[in-house]
């Protein structure tokens, strides 16, 4: 996470010296102008002090947060990169061995449904030809057999396929996916590697702005010690 | 003189050996006999009890049971035609209870014995005015239960001197013969018959499942022995199917199957999910094959089938009363409690008399266990058929295992 300031909460400090320069000159009596100068930029002086020691506290507060939120974030980059390096060795020594028995399996049991199907509609055939009863319900029945067997059929072709295009083709894509997600874990942990330093440089460097604005308005300060703050 | 003293030893332990010989069997058949006995009254003392119940609890039109009372599992699929078919069934059952109770000589009071009669009569009466049973829908074949129950009634009807003789003869044997017609008209292509028609919701339902097809089967014969018109194909081709159903280690399938197959684990097609339909598939095998027909049993593989009923008996008793259908191991459901009973009870009159006497008093334990303190017996929540039809198995099952602990009557007559 990068830590900036608002930059609303810079404009005051860019105000302060454009306000020397744009606001029109007049020739006020001597006494009179000096009096009113010092009466309102002490007020408007004590204000943007206030508000640059608060921009200062907050930047420094985030300073402080940065070094944890940087710390949390490697922390999650380097768990993503664990988990995707262990999803690809489980893939490489188990899963892809396991899913492919477990495809197999699933084959050879629609084979063996086919198979039994097959045997169901024989024995059928032989108890309903040897009885010779109901022949309406026996011939819905064969026949609803028989379709069973076609179906039967078409899902052994189907988790044919399904092994032949695993074993060619899927397995292959899902340890390219795998490695695809080592490779980006590896980068997402290289990457932070790389910006978190500039990022701490910045929010160092806006405290350290801050600071100098104030110590400017310290300087300013001194020139005038006539001028009370408030 | 070592020598002698073992000898005098071995000569007392002799006599003594041979005192015991002599005594022993008399004091053990003596224990035997009073073990027997003691059972008997048991069965006695229970079924008379139920049969109370019954009188009881029936119905105003001569049946049992009703649609009140229903259970969440069978509040939302049941009508009209589902519950005559239970009822016309549970009434079949109670018939055929009081009648073997009132062939048992003193059984009864006096008083009880005139109830007894008038409510088989009622039950007779109602039975024959409910005798055509339709289908309740295209997936529910419940009255498939109402043609085996059914006619297994009235065939008890039509041999029983309450009504062989009576005028009531005729339309017993017709309402019988309505009910065996729409049994052989509900069929399966495989041969038996079933409650559900699972898949096809075809005219002729494809489902058939062993132990309805044995209830049939033992309808079927009986009607045959009664000289009823019975074409003797139709009963081969259903013992077929139940022999389809046998397994190896001496169960039965649950459904007919094209292939059958044992489950292992805790399926239900082995012996432990199958307890129930053992014994009404071997008594169906072995009257089927007492009456001639092609059919493999014998008397010590259906002795070793009630014996497994007993071995594994636990797995019904986790089963009974438990709510939903096939919820216990081995999808055992609480309904086969008292249909393998009474199966059980009806198998003891066929075997020889050592074996009947092994079993029965293990059988009048069973049954006598789970009478409630009011006389009902009870297995399953169904609707209020539960504890009617629990009864007339309970009732009847413990009049067969009475009769076979009778220390005169010879194994071969307590065939009825």
């Amino acid at each position: 996470m990068r830590l900036t300031l608002p930059a609303f909460l810079l404009l005051p400090a860019l105000w302060i010296p454009m306000a020397d320069h744009t606001l029109p000159v007049q020739e006020p009596e001597e006494q009179d102008t000096e009096e009113h100068y010092s009466e309102e930029d002490a007020a408007w002086e004590a204000a943007q002090r206030r508000g640059l020691e608060r921009d200062l506290a907050l930047a420094q507060a985030h300073f402080g947060l940065l070094g944890v939120s940087q710390e949390a974030e490697l922390l999650e980059a380097f768990d993503a990169l664990e988990s995707a390096r262990e999803m690809h060795q489980a893939f490489t020594s188990h899963e892809n061995r396991a899913e492919t028995r477990m495809r197999e399996l699933e084959l050879m049991e629609i084979r063996e449904s086919l198979l039994f199907a097959e045997e169901e509609r024989e024995q059928l055939g032989f108890m309903y030809e040897q009885n010779g009863l109901a022949e309406a319900t026996a011939q819905l029945v064969l026949s609803r057999a028989e379709r069973q067997i076609e179906r039967t059929k078409l899902s052994l072709e189907i988790q044919e396929e399904a092994l032949e295009y695993w074993m060619l083709i899927g397995s292959r894509q899902q340890l390219r996916e795998l490695e695809r997600e080592v490779r980006a874990a590896e980068m997402q942990v290289r990457l932070l590697q790389a910006t978190q330093p500039v990022e701490t440089m910045e929010a160092e460097h806006e405290v350290m702005a801050i600071e100098e604005e104030i110590a400017g308005m310290e300087r300013e300060h001194a020139m005038h010690p006539e001028v009370e703050t408030q | 003189m070592i020598s002698r003293l073992w000898s005098t030893v071995l000569l007392k332990l002799g006599i003594g050996a041979v005192l015991l010989g002599f005594a022993t069997p008399s004091f053990a058949q003596e224990a035997q006999e009073l073990r027997w006995q003691a059972s008997r009254q048991e069965a006695e003392k229970s079924a008379v009890r139920g049969v109370e119940w019954l009188l009881a609890a029936q119905n105003a039109d001569g049946s049992w049971g009703g649609p009140g009372k229903p259970s969440p599992s069978d509040i939302f699929w049941t009508n009209p035609e589902t519950h005559l078919s239970w009822q016309v069934a549970t009434t079949g059952l109670a018939m055929t209870a009081l009648l073997d109770t009132l062939a048992e000589d003193g059984l009864l009071s006096i008083a009880q014995h005139k109830q007894a009669q008038a409510s088989a009569t009622f039950a007779v009466d109602f039975l024959v005015a409910n005798a055509i049973v339709k289908r309740p829908s295209e997936w529910d074949t419940d009255n498939t239960w109402a043609y085996v129950y059914g006619l297994a009634a009235m065939t008890r009807a039509a041999k029983d001197p309450l009504f062989a003789k009576s005028n009531r003869a005729a339309s017993i044997r017709a309402a019988g013969m309505d009910f065996l017609t729409q049994l052989l008209a509900y069929q399966t292509p495989s041969g038996g018959w079933a409650y559900y028609d699972m898949e096809q919701t075809t005219v002729v339902p494809q489902w058939a499942t062993s132990f309805q097809t044995a209830v049939a089967i033992l309808g079927m014969l009986d009607a045959e022995a009664l000289g009823w018109s019975v074409e003797k194909r139709r009963i081969q081709i259903a013992v077929n199917t139940l022999m389809r159903c046998r397994l190896p280690d001496g169960s039965y399938t649950y459904s007919v199957k094209p292939v059958p197959a044992y489950d292992a684990g805790t399926g239900i097609d082995n012996v432990r999910g199958s307890l129930s339909r053992i014994q009404v598939g071997n008594l169906a095998l072995w009257r089927a094959k007492q009456a001639g027909y092609s059919a493999a049993m014998d008397l010590p593989e259906a002795a070793r089938g009630l014996g497994l009923l007993f071995r594994e008996h636990h797995y019904l008793d986790v089963a009974r009363g438990r709510p939903m259908p096939h919820e216990a191991y081995h999808y055992n459901s609480g309904y086969f409690y008292f249909f393998g009973h009474y199966y059980a009870g009806e198998l003891l009159p066929h075997l020889p008399a050592q074996d009947a006497k092994r079993w029965a008093p293990a059988l009048i334990r069973e049954i006598t266990k789970t009478q409630a303190a009011d006389g009902s017996m009870f297995d399953f929540y169904m609707n209020s058929y539960g504890r009617p039809y629990g009864v007339a198995y309970g009732v009847a099952g413990l009049l067969r295992a009475r009769a076979a602990l009778s220390p005169a009557v010879p194994a071969k007559s307590l065939e009825h």
